[in-house]
């Protein structure tokens, strides 16, 4: 009896389903693939200065702007088409003059999905340029929505306008993407200097070049530890190689090591432990060594060649060069030094690991016909197997040391396409490849 | 339904095979009357959708019965193809205005009768022009995009017809699945996203198509990509969609 009456309220419970006229009729629809286009955005910017400096207006819609003010729209506007998420709308054909209201009308016609309008502002005594102070509103719209979707305020010193700029751009890249871009990251590498080896730092777009108080016959591999803000490098003086340290935070070099042997910084474990390849009797090896004693430790030893041992994000494992194969392969292994894994097995000459920042995938230099050409191999952090085959970024010249930029989409290195070798940047699709230095360069590595 | 299978299990395998003939006569039964009952909720749908249909080519107030309004379906194609036509021809309501008194208690009924058929047709030439309108824009958007979908094109192609007939127009909108398609087709061509590199993203909306094609987002599940959130957003709100044969909630899912 249970049962039928179960069965009674089950089927009239499913007629009622039934009977109920249906409010609307649910569909569903798969749409994939989208179109690869990049953002377009309106970005205006527009000087409020005092008294004085009233800019002189060519056109309503594109009044000429003081050089401070161009200097910040063309560093924003290079900032965000470089990272190919993005493209401008050319401010000759606004509808809007950039000190007015915003109107979506004025911008679908122009097919823009977002407006940027950056109000510029000089303040301080204006005989001195150092002393000048930029004050900027940034505020976005959404055209589609016809909605303000950020404002803020920014100021900064006119001497340093490009970081201003930069500031500026990654928030109108974090606005629309909710990721960090390396806008203010630097890239330091072992540039020349009156025939000597030099340290230099470049801003992420090959702006601003300084040079670090360092100089040598020689510098060799450059490393940073960026949650330390600690560099590593060996110089050569003389007939000895000496291995140092230089903090930024203060700014301070301190000597590790010191030997007839060469010694290269592979990657910092921690503050205090460094992996480093070591030549002992014509046979490198990796070992860790400990900055604070300079006492090594060997992690992964033999007859064969054993270099340039890179740390897995996590820090429980590292990547490093080997010819047990008889060719230089790159293989992974624990930080005991255990379960080493072959890892590359195209070609017969694969160096220079590189891991990516999410330690999901990790680029190397790959010989191809005799030219040194940079690869991407995909990578399970979890299984700590490789994901398809690798995939090949460069093509042109000789390419060596690659370095992940901090968010994992760009890659800067070394080439001699162009006869010098220089500094390179490219995305992570091998896209947008372009120089940074005019000069020497090599070994770069990316500093936040 | 839950609570109905759990009891079932409950009741020992050996119970009698009466009981379990007794359930198989009553799942037959539901069955049938199931089945019973499905056929004429199809055919109110039917009728439905015609009903509105035919409302949107005559007047927004009114709803007339399906005769009364195929029954205007002519006069209709006589005012579009011949302007000479008796009474339609003249503006009604200063006819209105300028009829003696005497007149309007003689046949009443009868003028009444035609003015009225003479604005349902103004207003029906109307809304068909509009539609077409619409529709030769949707044409318009159509041949941008990439893939050519020349089978379903010729099902639409009175679009770009100046002077569509109305028998057309309710067989053509009667395909639901091909409204479906042209919304699928404008909501892609709209949607852009930059990066190239197959992330596997995925994310969906449910949009609200009401009857004069305007679009409203009803839910949105975040793909946890904000840019690909973004560009999902943009292809709805870029789209402009023709007026659905009657209000349609559609969920859209976006696929990297």
């Amino acid at each position: 009896m249970k049962l039928f009456l179960s069965l009674l309220i089950f089927s009239l419970s499913s007629l009622e389903l039934l009977l109920s006229p249906p409010a609307l009729a649910r569909l569903y629809i798969d749409i994939t693939s989208p179109n690869p286009k990049p953002l377009l955005l309106g970005l205006q910017v527009y000087t409020e200065d005092s008294g004085q400096r009233t800019a002189t207006v060519t056109s309503p819609t594109n009044p000429s702007l003081p050089s401070y003010a161009r200097e910040i729209i063309t560093v924003i506007k290079d900032d965000l088409t470089y990272t190919g998420l993005f493209s401008t709308i050319d401010e000759k054909l606004f509808l809007e003059p950039p000190s007015n209201p915003f109107k979506p009308e004025n911008w679908k016609p122009l097919g823009a999905d977002a407006v940027v309008k950056i109000k510029l502002q000089l303040s301080g005594v204006s005989n001195s340029l150092s002393q000048n102070t930029v004050k900027a509103l940034s505020v976005i719209y959404d055209v589609n929505g016809g909605l303000q979707i950020f404002k803020k305020e920014y100021s900064g010193d006119l001497a340093f306008i490009r970081t201003l700029a930069h500031v500026l751009a990654r928030d109108i890249y974090k606005r629309f993407t909710d990721r960090d871009p390396p806008f203010e990251a630097k890239i330091l590498y072992v540039g020349q200097i009156d025939g000597k080896k030099s340290l230099f730092i470049i801003d992420w777009d090959g702006a601003r070049q300084r040079r670090l108080g360092i100089s040598s016959e020689t510098v060799l591999s450059p490393r940073w530890f960026e949650e330390q803000r600690l560099l590593a490098y060996t110089v050569r003086d003389g007939r000895r190689w000496i291995l140092k340290t230089l903090d930024f935070n203060t700014m301070t070099q301190k000597t590790v090591l010191e030997s007839q042997s060469l010694t290269i910084a592979g990657d910092f474990i921690d503050r205090k432990n460094l992996l480093v390849t070591y030549t002992e009797a014509d046979n490198q090896d990796i070992y860790i060594l400990d900055t604070e004693t300079s006492r090594l430790k060997k992690v992964i030893g033999g007859f064969g060649i054993e270099i340039d041992p890179v740390i897995s994000p996590d820090k429980t494992k590292f990547l490093f060069v080997s010819d047990r194969s008889g060719s230089p392969q790159i293989y992974i292994a624990e930080l005991s030094g255990y379960n080493i894994k072959r890892l590359t097995f195209q070609g017969n000459y694969n160096t220079s690991p590189r891991w990516s920042p999410a330690g999901d995938a990790f680029v190397y230099v790959g010989s191809v016909n005799g030219r040194n050409q940079i690869f991407l191999q995909r990578f399970d952090p979890a299984k700590a197997e490789i994901i398809g085959e690798p995939e090949q970024l460069t093509s042109r010249g000789d390419n060596e040391e690659p370095s992940f930029s901090p968010d994992g989409r760009y890659i800067t290195f070394s080439s001699n396409r162009d006869g010098l070798w220089r500094i390179y940047i490219m995305r992570i699709d091998g896209s947008g490849q372009k120089a940074l230095t005019e000069g020497y360069g090599f070994s770069p590595v990316w500093i936040k | 339904m839950e609570k109905f299978s759990l009891k079932s299990d409950i009741r020992p395998p050996t119970s009698d095979l009466s009981s379990a003939a007794l359930s198989l006569s009553i799942h037959i039964l539901i069955i049938a009357l199931l089945l019973f009952f499905e056929t004429p909720h199809k055919k109110t749908f039917e009728k439905y959708m015609t009903v509105r249909i035919v409302s949107t080519v005559s007047t927004q107030s009114e709803l007339p019965s399906p005769t009364v309004t195929f029954s205007t379906k002519p006069n209709i194609s006589s005012q579009t193809e011949s302007p000479s036509d008796n009474g339609i021809k003249e503006p009604p309501s200063p006819q209105l205005l300028h009829t003696p008194p005497g007149l309007v208690q003689k046949e009443p009924s009868r003028k009444e009768q035609i003015i009225e058929e003479a604005l349902h047709a103004i207003k029906a030439k109307k809304r068909i022009e509009k539609i077409a309108r619409l529709r030769a824009e949707i044409r318009g958007q159509m041949s941008e995009v990439r893939n050519q979908r020349s089978e379903s094109m010729e099902k639409y192609s009175f679009k770009s017809d100046p002077r569509p007939q109305t028998s057309d127009l309710l067989s053509d909108l009667n395909l639901a699945s091909g409204y479906v398609k042209i919304v699928t087709d404008i909501i892609h061509s709209n949607w852009t996203y930059p990066e190239s590199r197959g992330r596997g993203l995925k994310g969906s909306v449910v949009i609200l198509i009401e009857r004069n094609g305007s679009v409203k987002i009803k839910e949105f599940n975040s793909s946890g990509d904000r840019l690909f959130d973004y560009s999902i957003r943009n292809a709805i709100l870029k789209s402009t969609l023709p007026p659905p044969p009657e209000e349609l909630e559609i969920e859209v899912r976006f696929t990297q």
